[in-house]
């Protein structure tokens, strides 16, 4: 019998130092007219955190959410509120709003956890909603849930709001933020989680404490989601602040992000993210093209066929998915070819 | 709050319960037959819905004709979903179903939003209204009871004394002894699907002349469809449909304290329900 081994530090840290080098290398290159892709790299970088989070809370231990749209929302607002509304430093808004995204995440998460599979997927999907609809009513100055003119973060005074500075910091994150969940699966705690995804009466038997390690990963997956909601906030659109990219759809984005990039790798959701990022960007441009504004319900519906389409022919996502249809199409031409050669060129075989 | 609102509300919520009621029967159809909880239930009611309008409006078909549209269209999406989506997947575990159906609801909305993003809508089979109680009623809303009420007796029936109902049921007792048996399984699914969507549709075209419907109307009546499902335990029939009458009449009374929060109450009784009884309100 195997039993899995630890990985060496060398190949655990490769993927990390690659995108370490990517980080700082392909921000320099968006220089000029390609500027504009600096915005997205950001929202790339924020969507990425939380699909990590849902990654180990999905592919690794199983757990079906349609709810961190909430949790993405809570976070962004529960920041900006404490600054606009109490006049909070930035400093400490910051961690208030983790420490509100735990506290909810952990309340649920306590309650809702108990149940499985569909209950549970409809459970997190109705808390996500609620949370959205009570930030939709959420009534500031101006009586909407509008917020205006964040203070943006001056990154000790160095290049203040520059779009460079703003990426690098948000992608520095990003890679803590891998670099941490790489290290927790590759521990005894990843490996637990995979027993829980295996088989929760088996884990229960070998000694692992499957309920709290399910709040652990919840826990840990909303905090994710409402850090990810404090840097969209304060420095993705620091101008203006709605309540309308937190719905049931973004948690359906979400869900789609996770499952492109392949459930079950830290990296996948990453890929995921980006990938799903960089789509909805080139629609856009091709909609900019053919002179169309309206390309949500393209998007969408794009979207959706892609979500069925990999659930159908990839479950271990697109980038597996596209291997494996290339090595197939390779195979089938390379033994068409031959078959066609057998053919015509009666070479006699000895 | 005079008692001709109290009666009004009790009617009017009533009357959208069965609507619920007749989707969450539809959910129980399906999860009965083949155990997938199917997200896109309400795309079916919106479907219907807007291919009656459609027909009737732009097309100007006769209503008895764009009614019967809407209910065809309808099932016919319901079994092209269970033939591309759902059958390719047989074997999976129920989060990949869930998935699946979500990515199902979402295709088939923007397939509708490609048509037009406006709502439509539909005239009322009666434009009539009665007095009851010193409270005005229209016929239309009145006449849904009975065609759910006939609805769910034809289903009933259906399962109790036809072949295919009796093998549907077989499925939902235990697929794999009734494929011994000869049953063909995925065509049980099929039939499951189409049925539930037949369902769907006929709650679409009556609740379209009350709401109007536009292509994204579907998901919040499938939720509270799904919200009455299991509040009646998912896989009880009837449970399903008291469950269904029970968020009608809590929504209608729940605006007396908010009607901005209307529909956080319907998704918290859900959450409740699932934390306190997750096996419904009815079962022991």
């Amino acid at each position: 019998m195997k039993f899995p081994q630890p990985i060496a530090y060398g190949r655990l840290y490769l993927g990390p130092l690659v995108l370490l080098a990517l980080i700082i290398v392909l921000p320099l290159l968006a220089r000029g007219p390609y500027e504009y892709l600096l915005p997205l790299a950001q929202l790339c970088g924020v969507y990425a955190i939380i699909v990590t989070g849902l990654t180990l809370l999905m592919g690794f231990t199983g757990q079906v959410s349609l709810g961190h749209a909430g949790f993405f929302g809570l976070g962004a607002y529960a920041a900006a509120a404490a600054v606009y509304v109490y006049h909070v430093p930035l400093w400490l808004a910051i961690p208030i709003a983790l420490l509100v995204g735990a506290l909810v995440a952990f309340a649920t998460g306590f309650s809702i956890l108990r149940l499985k599979g569909h209950y549970l997927a409809l459970a997190t999907l109705c808390v996500g909603v609620i949370i959205y609809e009570v930030l939709k009513n959420l009534k500031f100055a101006d009586g909407t849930a509008d917020i205006y003119d964040l203070p943006e973060w001056s990154f000790f005074g160095l290049l203040p709001g520059h779009p460079l500075a703003k990426t690098y910091f948000i992608w520095f994150v990003v890679l803590l933020v891998v670099l941490w969940a790489v290290h927790l699966t590759e521990s005894p705690v990843g490996r637990a989680w995979k027993a829980i995804q295996g088989d929760e009466d088996a884990a229960l038997s070998l000694g692992i404490n499957v309920f709290a390690m399910k709040l652990k990963v919840f826990v840990l997956s909303g905090v994710l989601a409402a850090l990810a909601g404090v840097l969209y906030a304060f420095i993705y659109t620091p101008s203006y602040l709605g309540t309308e990219s937190f719905d049931l759809m973004f948690s359906v984005r979400l869900l789609i992000m996770v499952v492109i990039g392949g459930l079950g790798s830290v990296w996948g959701g990453l890929v995921g993210a980006v990938l799903l990022t960089g789509l909805h960007e080139v629609i856009t441009q091709v909609g900019e093209h053919i002179g169309s504004t309206d390309m949500a319900k393209y998007e969408q519906l794009i979207f959706g066929l892609l979500l069925i389409l990999i659930i159908i022919f990839s479950r271990d996502g697109l980038i597996p998915g596209i291997r494996r249809g290339i090595i197939f199409t390779r195979d089938r031409l390379v033994s068409g070819v031959r078959r066609v050669i057998a053919r015509w060129l009666p070479v006699r075989r000895t | 709050m005079h008692h001709s609102d109290v009666i009004l509300f009790l009617i009017t919520g009533l009357v959208i319960g069965s609507i619920y009621a007749l989707i969450s029967l539809g959910f129980n159809v399906i999860y009965r037959t083949t155990g997938v909880i199917n997200f896109a239930q309400g795309e079916f009611v919106m479907v219907g819905g807007i291919m009656a309008a459609w027909t009737r409006t732009t097309l100007a078909w006769p209503l008895p004709y764009a009614l019967l549209a809407g209910i065809l269209a309808a099932g016919c999406v319901g079994v092209l979903l269970d033939l591309l989506a759902i059958r390719p997947l047989r074997k999976a575990n129920p989060v990949m179903h869930i998935i699946i159906t979500i990515g199902a609801s979402i295709v088939i909305q923007s397939v509708v939003a490609l048509f037009k993003t406006e709502p439509f809508t539909l005239p009322k089979l009666s434009e009539r209204s009665l007095a009851i109680a010193g409270a005005g009623l229209d016929v239309h809303s009145l006449l849904i009871f009975p065609i759910a009420a006939v609805c769910m007796l034809l289903l009933v029936l259906f399962f109790r004394y036809t072949r295919a109902g009796q093998a549907m049921q077989a499925c939902a007792e235990n697929a794999e002894a009734a494929r011994l048996c000869g049953v063909h399984t995925g065509r049980m699914s099929t039939l499951a699907f189409g049925l539930s969507a037949l369902l769907g549709g006929i709650g679409g075209i009556m609740v379209t002349p009350m709401l109007s419907m536009s292509y994204n109307s579907g998901t919040m009546l499938g939720l509270k469809g799904f919200a009455a499902a299991i509040i009646g335990g998912i896989g009880n029939p009837v449970g399903g449909v008291i469950g269904g009458l029970l968020m009608g009449v809590l929504e209608q009374y729940s605006c007396w304290f908010s009607s901005v929060y209307k529909d956080v109450l319907a998704l918290a009784i859900v959450v409740i329900i699932l934390l306190v009884r997750p096996r419904g309100l009815l079962r022991r």
